[in-house]
């Protein structure tokens, strides 16, 4: 009785496992800031059902894989479609495995080897989401894997008879490489493990597939070289792997997953038909639960969480839609040093608002490092948006083009592209952009309202999203390079411009502001004051930064300008504060004041030094 | 046995029955016929692949007639794809006539007839192939470039060499300006820059990398150009920078501070210079057909400080002007005389780069803008032919359009120019192909043709220097990349006396 009562328990254990792994996975796929980081991912991808897209990615080996899994990244527009895509994948990915390699169910655990793997191959990536050339990236490791057990499935099911299934391993490698790459081989080697089980009595029956295999694996990616023309010799056996190296280096801490995804079916071999000795039920429940947590450490070591980062991830998406409340109110939540894109999107939002004047400075600033192994560019990740948001239509397109030259073509260089080619009033190839974005799944619509603008160009002035960004093209064409900095460049233009625009003035204050520049403030201050004589109210921050430098320099007369109570009383309080402070450090000087005056002007121009943009 | 021979008679009855027919009953437009690419009324070689199409406004079916005489050709179908086979019987017929394609389709329920338009076939055939570099326009970053093969009277294209069997993550690899004497693949050359770099030369299926930067000279080879008949091979040598217009949509600006000319002996290995004047800018040589005179362009331009030459270069961009030049060969001593003065563009404040003389040594074909070198990212570059003759220096009006035409090859027969454009989208360089008669006076072009026909507009690189070639590469690419693996040969530098 208590037998059957132990087989019953291992009959649903399986089930279970996979039923908690599935939602397991699910919860840490759209937890956090995941949602917008499947969206961008999306964003960062294209697939055209089109044959010279598919060409295009088929001149490598793996390409198909490519193009398959870049299909799938689609689904991420609707973020939790995409998880669910994948986790469907996934349980696949566990059943087939329990089929080829017969797993027991005692040991089912071991089944969620390889979705562990592919879970932490995707929560790795941060910032590398703008870095990898793969196309499709997050859904190759799971098609792939995928697709070599289900050969390998094959291969099991195949008679053991004239060679039939040693003709199929042969049929694998050499289809299988050019199609998926790399992942040809895990395919390969399972049917060589499984080849010398399946022959358990015969010696010549278990070498056969074994030199069989080996043999593929060395010899077809060497012959299919012959055959592609644009493929490194060095790269034949990481075909359709990510590579891990940006610049110089090479991060190989990304690979690990990898590693245990290649280990998985050696895993499931280790327990292959119950080869294993048999274990009491609570040896084998205490061994089960180690490797669960052994799992989830594992993942959990290689989960990417990073709060700065999601913010970034949720401004940019908020600055796509013109949602600037959203930005401030991200902002305004952020209660650590946030990153430059966080800086730039906030104020961008605020001048969008008509509020930069008054709240700028009165959100955390500095320059937080991008929590990443490698160097992030800020011209890699938000440069095109700010770009495109600021008026320079050349610089935002021409980061997208390098952008696209690097890391492949993505809807998000498309939009833009787009975008910026109709600010140019180069409607030809903004029509070619846009006629590319229509054949897309998800961003036909995104096209054909923009479309309306080729047909209307007039509308812009009067588009929410144009019609400010046309204010600032007001200025006249020359040559320049931004030395890939792209905040200071931005500021520095606007700085040292003048426009009769009056939205252009505001920005020019602002980033006079922002470079702390008295010379430049001074001009920019009077030409806006001159273009709102009719406004009562000047903004607060302008006023901070006109009776700070004022009493630092001589070069005004400040005594007769109108300043609000507040604006004096705010300084002569910090000023004294200061005073009171005597003998601290800045550091510490920074933190007595931030309370009370981390709001002002003041406190930008004398406690945010050094503050690195890039 | 009966049965098969019924499905056999069913099928050939309802084949005869698909064959398109022209509608009986419809409107004529009076318009001319949209159709993309554009090539209504074009003169066409008589070797060239099927001109597939695509007809741009119609809602419903389609049928397209293309006719010369007794032979007739219709085909259904918005995308108009001839079959090889039918398209070469079509231009067999119509050498040196005319062919005349109508269209008619539906549009709103309505059968509706363009005007007819005609495809003029040539007597001269074309080059069979054409070779040239893929390059998305960016103009910083660079990934993965080939340099491709093209057969003209098929859609068959193929990599000569992709920079991408070489580079990794870390060593980046460029691949440029690929030439050939007098378009024979047996001899060629192209660069390569950055990891592995050196000028890569195909001589007969020997393949030779060098390094021709030696301590004398500005900079390794640039753009090349091969003597007709010696083992010669004429170089720039150029220290180039680009800076980025603000609101321009021609969006870069690439200039050279420095340039010279430098002559290449390829059997002594030995370089040696051709032009080195202070305060001029030589660039873009060519030979004459008999190898007589060195064609180039050049600019005078001082730069007050040689150290930062890029301020000086970004305030004066719009000043910067290159005239033609050439100067005798002397075969016998290898020496060259002085500069004359052959096309005076400064005057006309125009700048006259890229010429190019036809393989009958009678026309110089050039390209003029308003300023500046690199007229590929000039709106206002067309191209000019000289007559060497008479003098005589005209635009050629049926060739250019209101965008970019720059770089320019004559085919072997002097009867065909291919030629970069970006007139389609103002971005995106494509191949045009046009017709060039024993007078000089030039045919409508026509766009490189391709088996889809939207191709071109979904295509995301730009084509570079086109060039004709008279058969195709053999060498293949893994050969290629093997050679380069290998380090290059250093040239030596040869003082003129």
């Amino acid at each position: 009785m208590q037998k059957e009562h132990r087989t019953f328990s291992f009959r649903i254990f399986p089930w279970i496992t996979m039923a908690l792994a599935t939602m397991a996975c699910g919860w840490l796929l759209l937890s956090g800031y995941n949602d917008d980081f499947f969206y961008r991912a999306q964003e960062h991808s294209l697939f055209l059902p089109t044959r010279l897209f598919y060409d295009t990615l088929a001149i490598y080996p793996g390409g198909t894989l490519s193009w398959a899994a870049a299909f799938l990244t689609q689904f991420f527009y609707y973020p939790a479609l995409g998880v669910t895509i994948l986790l469907c994948l996934w349980i696949a990915v566990m059943a087939v495995t329990r089929k080829v390699f017969r797993t027991p169910d005692r040991w089912s655990v071991l089944l969620l080897t390889a979705p562990c793997a592919l879970l932490a191959a995707i929560l790795q990536n941060g910032y590398f989401l703008f870095y990898c050339k793969l196309p499709g990236h997050l859904f190759v490791p799971t098609l792939g894997y995928l697709t070599a057990l289900l050969a390998a499935w094959l291969y099991r099911t195949l008679p053991p008879r004239n060679g039939i299934r040693t003709g199929w391993m042969i049929v694998w490698a050499c289809i299988g490489y050019p199609l998926f790459g790399a992942y040809s081989f895990i395919g390969t080697a399972c049917m060589m493990m499984l080849g010398y089980y399946l022959n358990a009595d015969r010696f010549w029956g278990r070498l056969k597939p074994v030199l069989t295999g080996l043999l593929l694996i060395g010899l077809v990616p060497l012959i299919a070289y012959l055959f592609y023309s644009q493929t490194n010799i060095d790269m034949l056996y990481r075909a359709a792997l990510p590579c891990f190296s940006i610049g110089e280096e090479t991060f190989y801490q990304f690979r690990i997953p990898y590693v245990l995804l290649i280990l998985a079916p050696l895993l499931c071999l280790a327990v292959y038909e119950r080869r294993v000795p048999v274990l009491r039920t609570w040896q084998c429940i205490t061994l089960q639960t180690v490797a669960l947590g052994v799992f989830i450490a594992f993942v959990n070591h290689f989960r990417y969480n990073d709060a700065n980062f999601g913010r970034e991830l949720c401004m940019y998406r908020a600055t796509e839609e013109l949602d600037w409340e959203k930005v401030v109110d991200i902002a305004r939540h952020c209660d650590e040093t946030p990153t430059r894109p966080q800086v730039m999107n906030k104020n961008l939002a605020l001048f969008r608002l008509g509020r930069a004047g008054d709240e700028m400075f009165r959100f955390r600033d500095g320059s937080s490092i991008p929590n990443a192994p490698f160097g992030v560019k800020l011209t890699q990740i938000n440069a095109k948006q700010m770009y495109f948001h600021y008026g320079k239509a050349n610089f935002c397109y021409r980061w997208c083009m390098e952008d696209c030259v690097e890391t492949g073509w993505k809807v998000e260089s498309l939009k833009f592209m787009a975008k910026t080619s109709l600010l140019n009033q180069e409607y030809d190839v903004a029509r070619k952009y846009l006629n590319l974005l229509k054949k897309t799944l998800f961003h036909k619509d995104w096209a054909a309202h923009y479309e309306t603008f080729l047909q209307h160009p007039d509308r812009m002035r009067e588009d929410p999203e144009f019609g400010p960004i046309l204010h600032l093209m007001c200025f006249k064409n020359g040559l320049d390079s931004d030395n890939s900095v792209v905040e200071l460049y931005l500021m520095n233009s606007f700085a040292k411009s003048f426009k009769e625009d009056p939205l252009f003035e505001e920005q020019s204050v602002l980033s006079a502001l922002v470079l702390k520049n008295i010379d430049l403030f001074w001009e920019h201050f009077f030409r806006y004051a001159a273009q709102h004589t009719n406004d009562p109210h000047m903004p607060t921050h302008f006023q901070e930064a006109a009776y700070l430098y004022g009493h630092l320099e001589d070069k005004v007369d400040i005594s007769n300008m109108p300043f609000d109570q507040e604006v004096k009383q705010s300084y002569e309080a910090m000023m004294e504060r200061t005073r009171q402070c005597a003998g601290m450090s800045e550091d510490q000087l920074a933190q007595v004041l931030y309370p009370r005056f981390g709001h002002t002007f003041y406190y930008y121009y004398f406690l945010y030094r050094n503050v690195k943009t890039y | 046995m009966k049965k098969p021979i019924l499905y056999f008679l069913y099928a050939a009855l309802l084949f005869t029955a698909c064959k398109p027919q022209t509608p009986e009953h419809y409107t004529d437009t009076g318009k001319k016929a949209c159709i993309y690419p554009e090539y209504t009324d074009v003169t066409i070689p008589p070797n060239i692949a099927p001109l597939h199409f695509h007809i741009e406004h119609a809602d419903g079916n389609t049928v397209t007639r293309f006719s010369c005489g007794q032979k007739e050709l219709t085909l259904s179908g918005a995308d108009v794809k001839p079959s090889p086979s039918d398209w070469k019987e079509l231009l067999q017929t119509a050498k040196g006539k005319r062919i005349t394609v109508d269209v008619y389709y539906e549009r709103d329920g309505q059968w509706m007839h363009d005007k007819p338009f005609t495809l003029t076939v040539a007597q001269e055939e074309i080059d069979p192939y054409l070779s040239y570099r893929l390059i998305a326009p960016s103009y910083v970053t660079y990934e993965d470039l080939t340099i491709n093969q093209r057969c003209l009277t098929d859609f068959s294209e193929r990599v000569i060499y992709s920079n991408m069997m070489l580079s990794t993550e870390q060593d980046g690899q460029c691949i440029n300006c690929h030439a050939y004497q007098n378009g024979n693949p047996q001899q060629m050359q192209f660069h390569v820059r950055g990891h592995l770099g050196g000028t890569v030369l195909i001589q007969n299926g020997k393949i030779k990398k060098i390094n021709l930067k030696t301590d004398s000279t500005l900079s390794a080879g640039v753009y090349p150009a091969w003597h007709p008949s010696l083992p010669l091979i004429a170089y720039s040598t150029n220290l180039t920078g680009q800076a980025f217009h603000t609101r321009d949509p021609q969006k870069v600006e690439v200039q050279d501070s420095r340039s010279d000319l430098i002559l290449y002996d390829i059997e002594r290995n030995e370089v040696s210079t051709v032009s080195d004047e202070p305060d001029a800018l030589e660039c873009f040589p060519t030979w004459s057909p008999d190898g007589r005179y060195l064609y180039y362009c050049s600019a005078r331009f001082h730069i007050e400080h040689p150290e930062h030459p890029d301020y000086e270069l970004m305030k004066n961009y719009r000043t910067i002007r290159y005239n033609l030049y050439r100067r005798a060969f002397d075969e016998p001593t290898r020496t060259f005389g002085p500069e004359e003065l052959v096309y005076d563009a400064v005057s006309l404040d125009k700048s006259a780069t890229l010429p190019r003389v036809s393989p009958d040594g009678r026309f110089l074909m050039f390209t003029q803008g308003g300023y500046g070198i690199f007229h590929i990212w000039h709106k206002d570059a067309d191209l000019c032919l000289m007559d060497l003759v008479s003098g005589e220096v005209r635009p050629l009006e049926k060739l250019n359009s209101p965008d970019v035409e720059s770089y320019h090859s004559w085919s072997s027969n002097g009867r065909w120019v291919v030629f970069s454009s970006r007139r389609n989208d103002g971005n995106y360089t494509r191949p045009f192909i046009a017709y060039i008669d024993k007078e000089g006076k030039e045919r409508k072009p026509f766009e490189l043709p391709q088996d889809d026909p939207d191709y071109h507009r979904q295509f995301l690189r730009s084509y570079n220097i086109p060039e004709f070639m008279t058969d195709r590469v053999t060498v293949s690419v893994q050969n290629l990349a093997s050679a380069i693996r290998h380090p290059a040969h250093n040239a030596k530098y040869r003082q003129r006396e």
